[in-house]
């Protein structure tokens, strides 16, 4: 029952990756449009993947106070 | 019985290999078809490599107990030794065996290396030390305004205890960021500093002021928000250090006896660049936390 | 999962104080040398730079004194030269003149020698005329004529002629 709820946690990645492609996806549009920002543009868009991924890290945290007995 | 055969199959694709890179030697002169040459060198180099691992491996699996299967042990938080009586944990010994060896080659850059320092043309690991001391002030002074001389050094000191655990992780240990009790002294450290230099900069009154800004209906949010980075910040930096090591496990673990040559190239990625960019972010966001707090 | 939350604390505060030791480490052997070591260099590149400038500003000053220098001189050697071409404008003129007056006069005593010449010739040939004509006169008239008389018809007949 623990190893389902864990695994049940881990669904949360789902949203992580999806808001992280949304993210990916707008910077490389802003870089497309304009080459020259790409730097400061690179680090906002490590900064939000760090963010959006921070979803996916606490699931994965809570998967594995579930999973360790 | 299967051993031998892979042994057979290693052997034969050996000497394919062997032979393909001698042949591939010699009609280096004539050079007739290029492409063609190319593709056979490549070709009998990677069966060589793949003879070559197979032997090795199975050659291993025969003569040690290690089983490949799927089967990780690990715990949440890490084993606990007794030192003196007190039940301390190996992560924390790990921690302060990096503050000591970074202590010797402080010392000696101190004394050996820092007077060779040629003060016109920085090259080697002068360079190297240059840039990152250089990156780390300019980043402190886009962030942190006015305290990044007092902060640059903080961040320099976390940047340096994070890469070394990362590099713990390469001798077998387990790695003290991929224990909770230490990224949470980070994360209590990077509250600490947020709240210090907030009252600092705005005084108490300030800091309440600044926290109830759009409307007094926030405050209770903001609040949570002020608690909840630390826990963030730990438990972002503990759940991917400890993500990397996990699968790391898993790849050995899986691989068993054939665990030659493929889990360093995993480790280049899980163990260095993975605790890199994690590196970067703990910093970052901290500067982030802490600029927000004296803006 | 065993861990008791006493001994967590213990942890925590350990890490701490380890990344107490670590900053001061850190900060005072590597962070601070180096960035004492680029704050110097950035001193002495500045320092460096300003050099230049000032050596470049003076390089300037001297190129300008320079041409300056170079500008007098060429125009006092024109001056020179301009004099130089009027003396010899001069000295010429005055060698022509002299010879133009040297000239004349050697123009005006060979005239003067020409004339008294033409003058010697003209007495000379008037005597001999006058003797001849004579003679052809005392031929033809086979008479003896006083030699005054016939002088005297002689010069006037050359007066008239």
């Amino acid at each position: 029952m623990n190893a389902l709820g864990a695994g049940l946690a881990m669904l949360t990645a789902l949203g992580a990756g999806f808001g992280m492609c949304l993210a990916t996806a707008k910077a490389v549009e802003a870089v497309a449009r304009q080459p020259e920002a790409s730097g400061k543009i690179n680090s906002i868009l490590l900064l939000g993947c760090a963010l959006a991924e921070s979803t996916a890290i606490y699931a994965f945290v809570v998967a594995l106070v579930l999973a360790v007995k | 019985m299967t051993q031998i055969i892979l042994l057979c199959i290693s052997a034969v694709s050996l000497c394919f290999g062997f032979i393909g890179l001698a042949f591939a030697k010699s009609s280096k002169t004539a050079n007739g078809d290029d492409k063609k040459a190319k593709k056979r060198k490549r070709l009998s180099i990677a069966l060589t490599l793949f003879g070559g691992w197979l032997l090795i491996g199975t050659l291993v699996s025969m003569f040690s107990a290690k089983k490949a299967g799927l089967k990780i042990e690990f715990a949440l938080f890490s084993d606990r030794i007794s030192i003196f009586g007190f039940s301390i944990a190996k992560t924390v010994v790990i921690s302060f065996c990096i503050t000591g060896t970074v202590l010797i080659l402080g010392t000696v850059f101190r004394l050996f290396v820092f007077p060779k320092f040629s003060p016109d043309d920085p090259k080697g690991f002068q360079n190297v030390i240059e840039i990152a001391v250089e990156a780390m002030e300019n980043f402190a002074k886009n962030s942190l305004l006015d305290y990044s001389g007092q902060l640059a050094p903080y961040m320099f000191t976390l940047a340096v205890y994070m890469i070394f655990s990362a590099f713990t992780e390469l001798f077998g240990l387990r790695a003290p960021t991929s224990d909770l009790t230490s990224t949470f002294a980070m994360g209590l450290i990077t509250f600490f500093l947020i709240n210090y230099y907030g009252i600092k900069k705005k005084g108490v009154a300030g800091r309440i002021k600044g926290m109830a800004k759009p409307t007094p209906l926030v405050f209770p949010m903001k609040i949570l928000s002020d608690v909840a980075v630390p826990v963030s910040l730990a438990c972002r930096l503990f759940g991917n250090m400890l993500g990397g090591m996990i699968v790391m496990d898993l790849l050995k673990s899986v691989l068993g006896g054939y665990a030659v040559g493929i889990p360093p190239v995993a480790g280049l990625y899980f163990n260095l660049f993975h605790p890199a960019i994690q590196t970067y972010i703990f910093i970052i966001l901290s500067m982030t936390f802490i600029n927000e707090a004296i803006e | 999962m065993d861990f008791s939350i006493p001994e967590l604390a213990v942890d925590i505060l350990l890490n701490l104080l380890n990344i107490g030791i670590l900053f001061v480490i850190v900060k005072l052997l590597v962070y601070k040398p180096v960035k004492k070591f680029l704050s110097d260099r950035n001193q002495k590149i500045k320092n460096e730079i300003e050099e230049a400038r000032k050596l470049q500003d003076s390089a300037n000053e001297t190129l300008s004194k320079k041409n300056e220098l170079i500008e007098e001189g060429r125009a006092k050697g024109e001056a020179a030269a301009s004099e130089m071409y009027k003396k010899a404008q001069e000295k010429s003129d005055a060698i022509i003149k002299k010879a133009k007056s040297d000239a004349e006069k050697i123009i005006a005593k060979a005239n003067a020698e020409a004339d008294t010449r033409k003058q010697e010739i003209i007495k000379s040939s008037r005597n001999e005329i006058a003797d001849l004509s004579i003679e052809i006169a005392e031929k033809i008239l086979e008479r003896e004529v006083s030699k005054e008389d016939n002088r005297r018809i002689a010069d006037e007949f050359f007066n008239e002629v």
